[in-house]
This record gives C-alpha cells, structure tokens and sequence, in this order.
C-alpha cells in the first residue's frame, strides 16, 4: 500500500468536509475506493452496510406507521360521521 | 446423564473460565458453546493465524510482539504459555460472536441493500461481486470483534436488532405474503420481479402520463379533451385514451415475458390470460403496500376531508399528517455543522511520513525531558514506536467530530497509515 496515497485521501476528505461538501467527500471515497487496502475497502463496506440496515428498518417502519395512521384517521372519520348524525337526527327532531 | 459426564463437564467449565480470568455466560458453555480452537488449528491457518494476533495485541498489546517471537523460535516462557491459552479460549468465543455478526450477510442481502440504499450501492457497485462484497464485509466484522471494537459491534446489533423487529410486523408479513403467492401461485422468481413491476401502473403512474400528455395539447385539443371527459361522464377522454396506449407500449415486455413464463409451464392460451392478470394484481397490491407515498396520499386525503368538512378543530388531522410526513430516516453522514470541520483543517498534512518522523522526534525529546534514565539509543524501538503511535493516534481521534461515518472513516485511516509507518520509523534517524 502507498502511504502516499492514504496521505493524500485523508487531506482531501478533510478539505471537502471543511468546505461542508459531504457529498463531495463522498464522491471523492469512491473515486479513490480501489486504491485503499482491502482491509478498508471492507470498513467502508461494513460502515455503510450498517448505515444501509437502519435506512431498511427505518423504511419498513415508515410504512408501518403510515398504515396504522390511515387506520387512525379513518376511525376518527367514523366517529365524526356518527357524531354528524346524531346533531341531524337532533336537528330534525 | 452420568455422573462422571457432569463432573467432567463442570471441570472444563472451571478451566475455561479460570483461563479466561472471568465467569463463563450461558451461551458460552453447554449446548451452544462455540467450538474449543487448539493452537495448532489456529497457527496452521492463514486467516484464523492473522486474527489470532490481531487479538492478542489488543490484548497484551506491549507483550505481543514478544509472545509470537518467543513462539517461533521455541522458546516459549510458562508466563507466554498462560497468556496464549486465555488468549486462545478468547479467540473461540470471538470467532463465534464473529460468525454469528456475519450470519445473514451474503450476496443476496448485499442485493437488496443495495437496491434500496442508494450510498452503499455507490461503493459496493465497485466490487465485481456481491459475494466478494459480503466477503470483504465479514473479514471486517471478525477483525472488529478480535480488536474488541464495540462501538462497531453495539451498532451492527442494534441495527440487526431493530431490522429483525421491524419484520416481524404485520405490514412486512403482508408483502412477503403477496411475495411468496408470485412464487407459490405464478412461479416467478424474484429477479423476474423488477420486469413484473413495470407492467403495473398504479393509478397515480397513470394520471402522471396523461397529465403529461395533455400538457403538449393545444387549446382546441384541450378543449375536445375536457369536452368528451364531461360529455362520456369521465369513462373517456382524448388524453386517457393516449395514456391507455402508451402505457400498453410499455406493457409489452412485461406481457411477452409473462406469455413465455405461463406457456413454458405448459398453460394454454386462456389460463396465460388469466393467470397474467392474477400475477399482475397481486404486484399491484405489493406496489400499493410497498410504496410509502401512494400511503401517504391516501392519508392525506382522508385527513383533507376530516378537516375540510366534517371538524372545525383539525390540530388532530395535523398531529396526523405532521407525522405522516416522514419516518425517522438513518442518516450516513454526519450533519455536524461545518464549522466543526472545518476546526479539523489543521489536521491535514499529519499523514505524511515526514511529519511523522518531526512528531516521533519531539516525542523523543519529551520522553527524555520526563525520565532522564530513558536513552532512546538503546531503548525497545518496536515498543516505543507502538507507544508513540498510541498517543498520536489518541490525540487525532480527539480533533475530530466525535461520531459519524467520515469520523471513523477518517480514524480508519489514520490507524491504518500508522501500522503502515511502524517499520519506517523504527529506521528513521531519530535515535541518536
């Protein structure tokens, strides 16, 4: 492995976070992924496949929670329609 | 069970756990203990070789070096022997927490995250393979475990964790379900999906492609378009009827591929028919469920009518909607503010080998200022160097954002040059 290359990456990375360009710093791994070691290219994998399993969880949870919402409203909606009821019936009478 | 069995249990038990110098967890001993690894089955392999002394430096990391010497040349001490011995009743257990991290992670779990996690499939598209991926992936998990990183451990767990949580609830039964009867029922498999989904168009797909049509009409087509929608009571129009076209256009791989698949089982004109359209449905039920928006919309809409029309008091139609907008979602950067990145600035050009060399001297020098009986002449170089580096490392860590990926990215790296710079600074011209 070129210690120089390790070198340059870790300045570059810093210089684009600095600048705040994370997707920048980003772009800029993956255009240096090959040159890292394996044993890197394996710690990035690993730190994004974690990042990937929380994004799945947190996905599925989302549709989850929306369902059950959609369940909440219309239950409201019933109750508000049985409450509308009730004033007509009481309106009428 | 005999008695003898059970005593002899209870001695291995003892063994182990005065080896270990703790008490053994259930899981660690009994029917789920992981194998016993002998030294020879750990020495005469490459791999298990590696992480074995990846353990113990992080273990005894000032004796390490000097353990494996003393090993290779026959002249182990009754103090090594001891050492190896915890170290090797350590690296069962480790290699089982290891495998069990791994359990799960292979090429088709690499597929899916990366169809559904745009950033991963950035880095993982740049190795040939799926399987290599995973590989690379697992190498990483076992090295973390023998380096005893529990963040990385404690994180990966709960993420597992949460990911078992989430399907076991009833929404992902449901799809895997839908799933499963496209299998059982219809005989696809799951890389035929993705041409399935094409063939289905949710309704709002559909409204989009005839909105976008009528947007190249003119006046007068416009007019013609709303006129027949009012007159036909909505079942036709002109722009409807050119969204039906394109989008059987765009039908006709899905239908060509379904043809094929029914035919090739041996199904007749009639049943392809029907069974396309059975398959068909069940996508769109998946597509329906699986969609967060469509959702969403069909959320909205109720909470539109709640507010418009039957409630004066919509702060629970807001609450409702407020939340709908959006699930926690699992970030890969760290949102830090930049300012704390840019404070890191100075710490660029650490990583060359002349600033480390500049650093190792000033060490030095300090060390001597401390302890005047330390002469770096004749002192353990190997040591020192892993000393120095230590500190250098513990002091960089300290500089940066205290989490997020590019933090430990960044300390990876830095780790990593650092072991790369051992053996130079051993030879640098800074000891006399």
């Amino acid at each position: 492995m070129d210690i120089t290359a390790l070198g340059e990456i870790h300045d570059e990375l810093i210089a684009q976070l600095a600048r705040g360009n994370e997707s920048g710093a980003m772009d800029y791994l993956r255009s240096r992924f090959k040159d890292l070691p394996e044993e890197m290219q394996g710690e990035i994998l690993a730190e994004l496949y974690i990042d990937a399993l929380n994004e799945e969880s947190a996905r599925i949870e989302t549709i989850g929670k929306i369902q059950e919402q959609g369940v909440a409203a219309l239950k409201v909606l019933e109750v508000l329609k049985a409450e509308l009821k009730k004033e007509a019936g009481k309106t009428k009478a | 069970m005999k008695l003898e069995k059970l005593l002899l249990d209870e001695g291995r038990k003892e063994v182990r756990e005065r080896a270990l110098g703790r008490k053994l967890a259930d899981s660690e001993h009994g029917l789920d203990e992981p194998e016993d690894l002998k030294l020879p089955d750990i020495l005469t392999d490459p791999r298990k070789e590696k992480l074995f002394g990846e353990l113990l430096q992080s273990t005894y990391p000032d004796e390490a070096d000097g353990i494996f010497e003393r090993l290779g040349n026959e002249q182990v001490t009754v103090d090594d022997l001891a050492k190896l011995n915890s170290a090797r009743h350590d690296f069962s257990l480790k290699m089982a927490e290891a495998k069990r991290l791994g359990v799960g992670i292979d090429a088709d779990d690499i597929g899916l995250m990366s169809h559904h996690n745009e950033e991963f499939q950035k880095f993982s598209s740049l190795v040939k393979e799926d399987k290599r991926t995973a590989e690379l992936i697992q190498d990483h998990f076992y090295r973390v475990v023998m380096q005893g990183d529990t963040d990385t451990i404690d994180r990966l767990n709960e993420a597992q964790q949460k990911l078992q949580e989430v399907k076991s609830s009833k929404e992902y039964k449901k799809i895997e379900a839908l799933a499963g009867r496209l299998k059982d029922k219809y005989g696809f498999e799951d890389k035929q999906y993705s041409i399935l989904e094409e063939g289905y168009y949710t309704k709002k797909e559909f409204g989009g492609v005839r909105e976008r049509i009528k947007s190249d009409y003119g006046f007068f087509r416009r007019f013609y378009d709303r006129y027949e929608r009012i007159v036909t009571l909505g079942i036709t129009s002109l722009s409807k009827r050119a969204a039906k076209r394109e989008v059987k256009a765009d039908l006709e791989d899905t239908r060509k591929m379904m043809r094929e698949h029914f035919r090739s089982r041996g199904h007749g004109g009639i049943a392809t028919f029907f069974k396309s359209r059975g398959a068909l449905k069940v996508v769109g039920r998946i597509e329906n469920a699986e969609t967060p928006e469509g959702l969403k919309q069909h959320f909205e809409a109720i909470g539109g009518i709640l507010a418009a029309s039957l409630s004066k008091d919509d702060r629970i139609v807001q609450a409702l909607a407020k939340e709908a907008q959006g699930g926690p979602k699992a970030e890969i950067i760290d949102n830090r503010p930049p300012k704390t990145w840019a404070e890191v600035q100075g710490k660029r050009s650490q990583m060359t080998e002349a600033q480390a060399v500049a650093d190792l001297k000033k060490y030095l020098t300090k060390r001597r200022a401390e302890d005047p009986s330390f002469n770096p002449q004749t002192a353990d170089r190997s040591s020192v160097v892993d000393e120095f580096m230590g500190e250098r490392k513990s002091a960089y860590e300290k500089e940066l954002p205290r989490e997020g990926f590019f933090t430990r990215i960044l300390i990876r790296l830095f780790g990593n040059f650092s072991n790369n710079m051992k053996p130079n600074l051993q030879q640098a011209n800074v000891w006399t």
